[in-house]
């Protein structure tokens, strides 16, 4: 009876602390619209974002401008392309397609990864089309809510 | 003191506009401005997590959001609701499959020498798996993220939210409230009064009228004047 007990509380302890302390792969998901959000299974999608090529020169740390300055090619979308940031599931996702929209900044397409610097001051104020896949904004370090990189989020 | 809502505030006097302040409210009404310091601590946000579908959900428990133009961060009640945000982010699904290396890419895009400064405090393998690390090692390595976004403790002001506890009124009209400040009672004008509920620091509701005036009612359940008449 009281072993019985025992095992009974320990249980009871065990399913509390894990619950309270131990996060699953998933418990990252919100609630509510997660049309963006792609399953881990499927492959994510390469797709071709144009508009007009810019260069922006931000402080590295917004607070510490001492740090220097960073540049980002940012590509300011097409209403197309817009549409597409918008609708386009990922697996790094962070927002739903409210939450892009309601950004200041959801025209723009920040772009990282392996991009080739050099083509891309060539191109600098001119109209561009390129090719690589969406992943969303989730720290301080990401500029525009949705950004496009080279590689896919999982190599 | 637990923290229900926040906002952003105007920066300090002098201050540039990146340097907002994070107004705290808690359930009595009472306003904690948290100015100085870095965005981590203001917002109560180690990771400094932009404010996002992820960052302001009911499971994460932000309580509002805070920042400048288009730099909005999630704002929660206390340093280990943000720490939470932060440690499931980088054991959910997309975090936990990249090497640390791949990882701190993502997170800091712009900055190559991340991973650089992570194994310099942790003295762990860029290589390895953020799921492949145990318990210790995984705390290191959060505690290196944090410690690399900056938790720098500012200036905290507390600013109470007054109770009024009676009325004057003359020919059938209140002219004045008397307001416990602190725990001593004064008494002023109504139209002082209503400029303090309109900057949030009485606990009442400015009533508009059509024709322009404005008066007071209490706020819902709360006792009503006509009962504080002293």
């Amino acid at each position: 009876m009281q072993n019985g007990f025992v095992r009974w509380f320990a249980s009871l302890l065990l399913c509390f602390f894990s619950s309270a302390f131990c996060f699953s792969e998933e418990d990252w998901l919100w609630e509510g619209d997660t049309s963006l959000v792609l399953s881990m299974d499927e492959p994510e999608r390469l797709v071709s974002m144009s508009g007009e090529l810019t260069l922006q020169v931000l402080d590295r740390e917004s607070e510490n401008p001492e740090l220097g300055t960073v540049d980002l090619f940012v590509i300011k979308m097409d209403s197309e392309s817009f549409e597409v940031a918008c609708s386009t599931p990922v697996h790094a996702a962070f927002h739903s397609p409210e939450s892009i929209r309601e950004n200041l900044r959801c025209h723009e397409l920040e772009l990282t990864g392996d991009f080739d610097k050099s083509w891309l001051r060539e191109h600098l104020g001119q109209t561009v089309t390129l090719s690589g896949y969406l992943w969303h904004a989730h720290t301080h370090h990401h500029y525009t809510p949705v950004m496009m990189d080279s590689d896919p989020w999982f190599k | 003191m637990v923290f229900v809502k926040a906002k952003s505030g105007p920066p300090n006097c002098g201050d540039p506009e990146s340097l907002f302040t994070v107004q705290y409210f808690d359930e009595e009404g009472n306003m904690t401005i948290r100015g100085g310091g870095t965005v981590a601590w203001r917002c109560n946000n180690p990771g400094n997590l932009r404010a996002s579908s992820y960052s302001k959900s009911a499971k994460r428990r932000a309580i509002g959001t805070a920042g400048y133009g288009e730099n909005e961060y999630a704002v929660y009640p206390d340093y280990e609701t943000g720490h939470e945000a932060l440690v499931v982010m980088l054991k959910g699904g997309i975090y936990s499959p990249l090497s640390l290396r791949e990882a701190m890419i993502r997170y800091d895009k712009p900055n190559p020498n991340y991973i650089n400064i992570i194994v310099d405090k942790t003295g762990l393998n860029p290589e390895r798996k953020v799921k492949s690390l145990n318990d210790q090692e995984f705390k290191a390595f959060w505690q290196a993220i944090e410690t690399t976004e900056k938790w720098k403790v500012g200036k905290e002001d507390f600013i109470e939210k007054w109770v009024i506890t009676g009325v004057h009124m003359k020919q059938g009209v209140i002219s004045e409230y008397c307001i416990r400040q602190n725990g001593n009672d004064v008494w002023m004008s109504k139209q002082e009064v209503i400029i303090l509920a309109q900057e949030w620091r009485i606990h009442a509701i400015v009533v508009h009228c059509s024709n322009g005036t404005m008066y007071l009612r209490p706020e819902y359940h709360a006792k009503r004047f006509r009962e504080m008449v002293c």
